[in-house]
């Protein structure tokens, strides 16, 4: 555990995301975060790091640039491209900004180009929570406490498919598998694939976790190269990986903290290194790389198969704290190039500049 | 019995209240807001009158606590502290952690500095009158803590303490330094030979001020950028600085020698001084007074010094500059009565004074009404008694609970903080760590609103990890009703599931079996189908499970290892009332042209005796058997003697 580089800043609400603006070249300078839990004052905020001089590198402490001010808590931002984002809050709405980036403006500032109000809702006033929302190629899906199935097509800018009654119990994450493939999980430790290219909503795969226990699955993430595999990660605080060729869940791994985990990302580029964010204050990597020490076999088949091999994962994979654990619920984390940014229920960000990889 | 105490009191200035009849009465109205209205105690006669015609408006006054906490600019001292508590506390219960105190003092005044930077930035042309006041107050803070760090954390070789004193004194009054350092940096009075001491009218002042902070190098120089300098009081003046002795803890000078020294120091300064030497200009005259301990200059140093603990400090460092912590004590309570002609004491004074007396409970005892709502006596409380510096029972005499004062902050802490909308997180951190707190989250806890479902996934994590389960089963209890509302029957069994509330998860059973009856198919077939550990907690699920599985098993076409379950679930009598027509009806499932025997005669006597007794039951509930029901039992009836017929052609049982 090192604490070298790792900086927080205070900003005053509750984090429950935090997102990098993507950069495709650099290391991104600009992230947004948003709050839940300050009665009617949540609002989406954009940062910019910021630099003493012209030639040190960019560094915390950020600087805010714009402010936005939303009717719920935030649940989740998904970025679409490096200028684009989704933003939907638990009062049902779903809002895309655009980034009006410094070569565009004087200031920096999101700019509203399209929101669905109520795109979930109960009716009758009574609020509707929009659970999660998951991007691919400029389609939006997202899920909600009405149990309904949005698809938006962002080009044409309308609401393409609506699945309702997807489930029977609580919905809490999505996330695509490829372009017509979406994947559903619940608050009952199902997964449920749609096929978004089949008329009617049916079901392609009903999957469930037959452990006998009911846990919660709380976020999910896919193998950035190796598409097939999905990992979830549970309110007991394990992950569950997942192959989706036989919909079978291949193995769980345990941390030790066994607090429900908020988020799971793998490095988009080195997706041999998995980060965990949990209530417990925990934010882990999982690495599942071989040690620098041994000695690399080129011809090494199985290492591609790694998540296959139960017991490989059991004894190869090695789990490290990546800051120092902080008590109080981490929310959010996101990686970009190098650097991680998780945001806290203690009102702060966390900014780590070098990871280890 | 307990003690009463009297935090704050207020007037309100309403026109209602000015009424002698009228009486104020007031109720809690939620966690921390009280509301007061006033009510007319009247009597019989005056109320015929007044009754109907009372004009007079009447206000409900809501009174809302507002502290300086709950300022968002404020609230990360409250979070960043809440980090570095839960800290201290964790590493003094593991023994291979270092709990320095004075690395967690020092952390805490860094937030402490951190926030009023924060401060300082939100509010950059000082207009803002709140947050200068919030300045202020933290500012004293910072000098109060540092003073309680330097006389009881750092731990001095031969307690000569003048030295830290000192440090503490630089630190909070930085004026004269950055006067001094504006002085020196003007080049321009340097290039063009004008007189320094006339272009900065504060010169003089400056210099006092540095000497009577022990600064003895930052005086020189700006002595010696004096138009003057050149001429024979300024060298004297300076030479007799440059020769100061200073002691150090570690320049191995033993106390004695170093004050023989500093005495022989003094006494030839005295000497030139008496001499006249420096007579020709007054300023100077008067700093070489005070270098010398002169009784003379204490007026002068007074005037220089804006709190009596920095004119204490200025006397020690030219009468009894290896002035030892206990003597401290007497000087304090002579600069004190010196300092001030009356006494006139404000808070931050007795505070010191209680510091400088040694007397630690009635200072922490005093700091708890410090207004900052107890951040101060709740961290500084809780330090102190870490590293042994109050007894744990100091208060014992007087308490008649079993409570030392540092779990009554902290209990007093975490309940202010949890009635806030946002930090109610951080309040639970020092709950966890009073003995009583345990009682205090079950209750607050479930007192919370429940405003969203992230925060109700917070509440259960922190009941959970608590052990709380009364606030976990109520939670639950009221998400899986509101679900129920909503007639959402399969979010309601995710809460009782969660809850573990089996009373609530059978009567959802009993919804979806009543549902079967009527419309003859279940519900949330993705729920039903896969319903994991209710089954083993709640009977009725357990029926439920077996009997999907025995339609299951029937659709398949599988009748005989249906038959087995259809018995088991008759045998095991765990069918509900209401439903046992309805499993009774499927025992024409078993009916059909191959003419196959599924049930022996034990079986079936069993399946007649069901009957019978379900026949009996509707019977006692209603006296007129409706005829649907007759209908079915006509049914059900013909079934069982068309399977007897069956078995006993295949097996010839008779």
């Amino acid at each position: 555990m090192s604490n070298v580089g790792i900086f927080a800043e205070f900003i005053g609400r509750k984090v429950n995301k935090v997102r990098w603006k993507p950069n495709d070249l650099m290391a991104s300078t600009m992230f947004v975060t948003g709050s839940w839990d300050n009665e009617e004052d949540n609002v989406l905020e954009l940062w910019g790091l910021t630099s003493e001089n012209e030639n040190s590198a960019k560094d915390f402490p950020p600087k805010l640039l714009d402010c936005v001010q939303q009717d719920g808590n935030i649940t989740q931002i998904r970025f679409l491209d490096n200028k684009f984002v989704a933003v939907s809050t638990d009062n049902g709405t779903v809002k895309v900004y655009r980034i009006i980036g410094e070569n565009e403006d004087a200031n920096i500032h999101f700019n509203e180009v399209i929101a669905w109000e109520n795109l979930h809702t109960f009716g009758k006033g009574q609020r509707c929570s929009c659970k999660d929302l998951a991007v691919c190629n400029y389609s939006l899906a997202t899920i909600g406490d009405d149990y309904k199935l949005n698809v938006i097509s962002l080009n044409t800018k309308q609401i393409h498919q609506v699945l309702e009654g997807i489930s029977s119990s609580p919905l809490t994450c999505i996330c695509f598998l490829t372009e017509t493939e979406v994947l559903c999980c619940n608050s009952l430790s199902q997964m449920k694939l749609w096929d978004l290219r089949v008329a009617k909503s049916s079901i392609t795969a009903n999957i469930n976790n037959f452990t006998q226990t009911q846990v919660p699955i709380t976020c999910v993430a896919q193998h950035p190269s190796q598409k097939h595999f999905i990992f979830t990660g549970s309110e007991e605080g394990d992950v569950g990986v997942w192959d989706m060729r036989t919909n079978s869940l291949l193995t769980t791994m345990s941390s030790g903290d066994a607090s429900s985990l908020t988020e799971i990302a793998f490095h988009p580029l080195e997706p041999d290194h998995l980060f965990t964010c949990s209530f417990g204050g925990r934010l882990l990597q999982w690495s599942s790389k071989k040690s620098y020490m041994c000695r690399i076999d080129p011809g090494d088949m199985e290492y591609s198969n790694f998540w296959v091999n139960t017991d490989k994962v059991k004894t190869r994979l090695s789990i490290n704290d990546v800051i120092q654990p902080i008590y109080m619920p981490i929310n959010s984390l996101d990686i970009q190039k190098q650097q991680l940014i998780c945001g806290a229920d203690n009102e702060a960000v966390y900014f780590q500049r070098n990871l280890k990889l | 019995m307990s003690k009463t105490i009297v935090y704050d009191t207020l007037s309100i200035p309403d026109p209602s209240f000015i009424d002698d009849e009228v009486k104020m009465l007031g109720s809690w109205f939620g966690m921390s807001n009280i509301c007061a209205f006033p009510t007319k105690m009247s009597t019989l006669s005056n109320n015929r009158n007044s009754s109907g015609d009372d004009k007079t408006e009447r206000n409900i006054i809501h009174l809302k606590l507002k502290t300086m906490l709950f300022d968002p600019k404020v609230r990360q001292l409250v979070n960043e502290s809440s980090g570095v508590f839960q800290e201290l506390q964790t590493n003094v219960d593991d023994p291979t952690k270092s709990t320095d105190a004075l690395y967690y003092s020092r952390k805490y005044r860094a937030i402490l500095s951190t926030c009023i930077l924060a401060i300082d930035r939100s509010n950059p042309d000082k207009t803002n009158e709140t947050y200068n006041q919030y300045k202020m107050l933290l500012h004293n803070l910072q000098l109060i803590w540092h003073l309680c760090e330097v006389l009881y954390l750092v731990t001095v070789p031969g307690d000569t303490i003048l030295n830290n004193l000192l440090d503490w004194i630089k630190i909070h009054y930085e004026n004269a330094e950055n006067q001094a350092s504006v002085i020196t940096e003007n080049k321009i009075a340097y290039l063009t030979d004008e007189h320094i001491e006339e272009k900065f009218t504060f010169y003089w002042d400056t210099v006092i001020g540095l000497v009577l902070q022990g600064n003895i190098d930052t005086t020189r120089m700006l002595l010696s950028n004096h138009s003057q300098s050149d001429t024979e009081p300024f060298i004297h003046a300076i030479k007799i600085l440059k020769s100061m002795p200073t002691y150090s803890i570690y320049g191995g000078l033993p106390i004695a020698e170093y004050t023989s020294r500093f005495k022989g120091w003094q006494s030839s300064a005295k000497a030139k001084l008496e001499c006249g030497v420096f007579l020709s200009d007054s300023n100077l005259n008067n700093v070489m007074k005070i270098i010398c301990g002169d009784p003379d200059a204490i007026n002068l140093i007074r005037s220089h010094c804006s709190t009596w603990f920095q004119f204490l400090v200025a006397q020690l460092i030219y009468t009894d500059p290896t002035v030892k912590k206990h003597s401290l004590s007497l000087y304090a309570h002579r600069s004190v009565s010196k300092y001030y002609e009356e006494s006139e004491y404000n808070h931050m004074d007795t505070l010191a004074l209680d510091l400088f007396d040694g007397d630690l409970e009635g200072f922490v005892k005093k700091l708890k009404s410090y207004p900052d709502s107890g951040w101060s006596s709740t961290h500084l409380t809780n330090l102190l008694h870490l590293c042994d510096k109050i007894e744990p029972e100091f208060e014992m005499s007087e308490a008649v609970e079993n409570k030392n004062p540092n779990e009554q902050y902290l209990l007093d802490y975490g309940t202010f903080l949890m009635t806030h909308h946002s930090l109610w997180q951080a309040g639970v951190t020092y709950l966890d760590y009073c003995s009583a707190g345990k009682g205090y989250l079950s209750v607050l806890l479930s007192k919370l609103e429940i405003t969203s479902d992230l925060r109700v996934s917070k509440i259960l994590h922190y009941a959970t990890a608590r052990r709380l389960h009364n606030v976990v089963s109520s939670v639950c209890k009221v998400k899986g009703m509101l679900s129920l509302q909503k007639s959402r029957i399969g979010e309601a069994l995710c809460w009782a599931i969660r809850g573990q509330d089996s009373a609530f998860a059978t009567h959802l059973g009993d919804l979806y079996l009543k549902d079967y009856v009527k419309s003859g198919c279940f519900s949330n077939p993705d729920i039903l189908d896969n319903l994991g550990s209710i089954v083993v907690t709640c009977d009725r699920f357990m029926f439920i499970g077996k009997y999907i599985q025995f339609l299951k098993l029937a659709l398949d076409k599988k009748l005989n290892e249906a038959a087995l379950l259809y018995i088991e679930l008759l045998r095991s009598n765990i069918c509900p009332e209401y439903f046992r027509l309805t499993l009774l009806m499927d025992v024409l499932m078993f009916i059909d042209d191959s003419k196959e025997c599924y049930f022996n005669i034990t079986d079936i006597s069993l399946i007649t005796m069901r009957l019978d007794d379900a026949i009996m039951e509707s019977n006692e509930d209603s006296e007129t058997a409706d005829q649907f029901i007759l209908s079915k039992v006509v049914k059900i009836r013909q079934g069982i003697v068309q399977l007897l017929s069956i078995s006993i052609l295949k097996k010839k049982i008779v």
